[in-house]
């Protein structure tokens, strides 16, 4: 017998023996016990949520808005390597140039062709030339723009979900994460996320890597006294517009 | 000096059968007091807030139970199910039978990827089967990259607390041994600390070819592993290096990829009282045609190690663990004494049960003592799980293995004095009139002769002045 078969025999053993007792279970299904949703205002029950978690949502009345907020934390970081996903509400608030106006700081793109994002064609007008991402460029980030697949409301969570043009270093090497989301992406539950992606017969399997993001990096290893940023970023935004 | 007294403790070092000197040892260690006070007040806090703020969490943790129970038992039915959704997305699924084997096929799977680093995250499991000394001795270097994890493998000791691994350690020490690594000298403070742990791993991560992780839960329907952090090195090690080895028991396989919100909304509440984690890291295989990152290789390590020997006993029950750490926080005993006097890889309340289990009921003759089975364990115990049922259950384990004529005399004599009250008032004048010698403010403290065996470790209450059966004649006349 090989390996594999004798490790499942004994399995198989041990399952009858016990289930000697009698009283087995079936399994209890989906029901609806412990769905907190997020009421009647998902989005300022997600800020609550984020904030109790760490983390600094911002709710932005229009696109200038976001713009600005995002444009204040990269200033106040002092930011020069900025890694910035891909993606239609990208283009919309961080139009052709924006980013490389801000003088002596440095874009790359996660799109696989380096192209994609309106920034990675001006930046040569200011002489920082647009690069596909590598490893190299990740770990040297300051910064990191995403979209999100989802927030959920209940945890005050942001959901990654992995894309050819939305790695997951994005929202992981960078000691800053900004993350954009729009209203229409709040789940109220975190038993909604799962129901969303649990696999159909139209859909076989879930992404390579969901991560749920909930407040910035912790650890409580030295005295139980909160350090953040011990490895992921120590700072995370979420800017939600329409 | 803490520092020293961390640095040489024997029992930090290695896993043990001395209970009791471990226990003294550990009595005696004011730093430790402090430190087990502080994390255990602060966790349990957590823990009440976390399910006392929970609508429904009662219910909830019914059902996580019910969804284990329902595992375990078609066990056999749902590993299969899983190995064959991993081999769908093109992963790997190993099999090892005890720690021995898990240890070779880790080590193999290391060089036969041409890995000369391998960065690992927080894993129960890969303590329980002494993986790292096996990679070191295959020339390969492994890095422990939890920051509690990393302090412990340059100290060279051992997790003390499932979610809190160097509860032992005071910034002081950590400075120390952290400044020893690096060649330089570290200021005490939290931060600083941290930021030098980020530096030194980030170097890690960056040059890392295989990042060994163990999973929180996997999913057979998917071939989904989970896993629950909050520092983000779960992410590192998932994300930089290009081969991802993963390590479970195999109780940590659930049905349905629906069944994991279940799971992850009572798993931090109970850990830590936190909604969920910073970060869960739901792995689907490996990275997709056209991705930038993520392992280009999965292997899954199923690991039985004792397990199926539990599995058809009435001690299955144990096999429902999620390794929150809850139990541990809410035992009196473990608040005193720390996870390294329990002396296996596991300690608290659930160590107590599963080291007996997986190691020897003989060998750890104390540890179903440890507990005054005062139920605070299952109180809190995200999946409820009947802990002094199965230490009682130890106990009785214990004397069918060895049983002891002067305990079947003794209980037989209680049994017979309970059954005849003229003798059971009569015995009760004569004790209250021998012990008197021996008490003080109504607690004897040290008893001669065979009742020395229990008044060296505990007091026992005097006998009263006026018997219950006295005074309540008194009072109804």
């Amino acid at each position: 017998m090989s390996t594999r078969e004798a490790f499942l025999a004994n399995v198989r053993t041990a399952v009858a023996e016990g289930n000697r007792a009698g009283n087995i279970p079936s399994h209890p299904g989906r029901s609806k016990v412990g769905y907190q949703g997020a009421g009647d205002d998902p989005v300022s029950k997600f800020c609550t949520e984020f904030t109790l978690a760490g983390g600094f949502p911002f709710v932005a009345e229009d696109d200038d808005a976001a713009w600005r907020k995002i444009e204040e934390i990269i200033r106040r970081h002092n930011t020069k390597n900025i890694v910035i996903g891909v993606g239609e509400v990208m283009d919309r608030l961080i139009p052709a140039g924006r980013l490389s106006d801000l003088v002596g700081t440095s874009i790359v793109t996660c799109s696989d062709s380096g192209e994609g994002n309106p920034n990675t064609k001006t930046d040569k007008l200011i002489n920082l030339s647009p690069r596909k991402a590598d490893k190299e460029t990740y770990f040297g980030s300051d910064l990191g723009i995403s979209t999100v697949e989802h927030l959920i409301a209940e945890t005050g969570t942001v959901v990654m979900a992995t894309r050819p043009d939305q790695p997951r270093s994005i929202s992981l090497l960078p000691p800053v994460h900004i993350a954009i989301a729009r209203r229409s992406q709040i789940l109220p539950d975190l038993f909604d996320l799962f129901d969303l992606f649990s696999p159909t017969a139209e859909t076989s399997s879930p992404p390579a890597c969901l991560t749920l993001i909930t407040g910035p990096s912790k650890t409580g290893d030295i005295e139980l006294k909160l350090v953040t940023g011990v490895h992921g970023p120590g700072e995370v935004h979420v800017i939600i517009v329409d | 000096m803490p520092t020293t007294e961390h640095a040489t403790n024997p029992y930090a070092t290695h896993e043990h059968h001395d209970f009791v000197p471990a226990v003294e040892r550990a009595l005696a260690d004011a730093p430790l007091q402090v430190a087990l006070g502080r994390l255990t007040d602060t966790l349990m806090a957590g823990n009440r807030r976390g399910f006392g703020s929970f609508a429904e969490s009662s219910q909830l943790r019914d059902q996580a139970k019910a969804i284990k129970e329902h595992t375990l038992a078609h066990l056999d039915r749902y590993l299969e199910q899983l190995e064959a959704s991993i081999h769908r997305l093109g992963g790997k699924v190993h099999y090892a039978a005890d720690a021995e084997e898990a240890r070779q096929i880790i080590v193999r799977i290391a060089k036969e990827t041409n890995s000369k680093l391998v960065v690992k995250s927080k894993s129960m499991t890969t303590e329980e089967v002494h993986l790292n000394p096996a990679i070191e001795a295959a020339g390969i270097e492994v890095v422990e990259t939890d920051y509690g994890e990393f302090i412990l493998q340059i100290a060279n000791e051992r997790p003390s607390h499932l979610v809190a691994p160097a509860v032992h350690h005071t910034r002081e020490s950590i400075a120390k041994v952290l400044g020893e690594h690096v060649g330089e000298k570290l200021p005490n403070d939290p931060k600083s600390l941290a930021m030098v742990g980020r530096r030194v791993l980030r170097e890690k991560f960056r040059k890392a070819d295989m990042g060994i992780t163990g999973a929180n839960f996997a999913v057979a329907e998917t071939g989904t592993v989970v896993l629950v952090t909050n520092e983000g090195n779960g992410r590192l090690t998932t994300t930089c290096p290009r081969v991802h080895v993963a390590l479970m028991g195999i109780e940590k396989v659930i049905p349905r990829f629906t069944d994991l919100p279940v799971f992850l909304k009572i798993l931090a509440r109970g850990a830590t009282g936190q909604t969920l984690s910073v970060y869960t890291t739901v792995i689907t295989g490996t990275r997709r045609p056209g991705e930038q990152d993520g392992a280009e290789e999965f292997h899954l390590v199923l690991l039985d190690n004792g397990r199926t020997k539990v599995l058809g006993t009435p001690f299955r029950e144990s096999l429902q663990c999620i390794r929150c750490g809850a139990c541990l926080n809410a035992c009196p005993v473990y608040r005193r004494i720390g996870g390294h006097a329990y002396g296996g890889v596991y300690s608290g309340p659930i160590g107590s049960i599963l080291t007996p289990l997986y190691d020897s009921v003989t060998l750890n003759p104390h540890l179903p003592h440890a507990s005054s089975l005062c139920g605070a364990c299952q109180a809190a115990c995200p999946v409820k799980i009947n802990i002094p049922r199965m230490l009682i259950g130890l106990r009785e384990l214990q004397h069918k293995k060895k049983p002891s004529r002067l305990e079947n005399w003794a209980y037989g004599t209680w049994s017979f004095v309970l059954r005849h009250p003229w003798l059971y008032r009569a015995a009760l004048k004569v004790s209250k009139w021998l012990s008197r010698p021996f008490s003080r403010d109504g607690w004897l403290r040290k008893l001669p002769a065979a009742g020395a065996g229990w008044t060296s470790v505990r007091d026992f209450p005097a006998p009263a002045d006026r018997s219950f059966r006295d005074r309540w004649k008194e009072m109804n006349p």
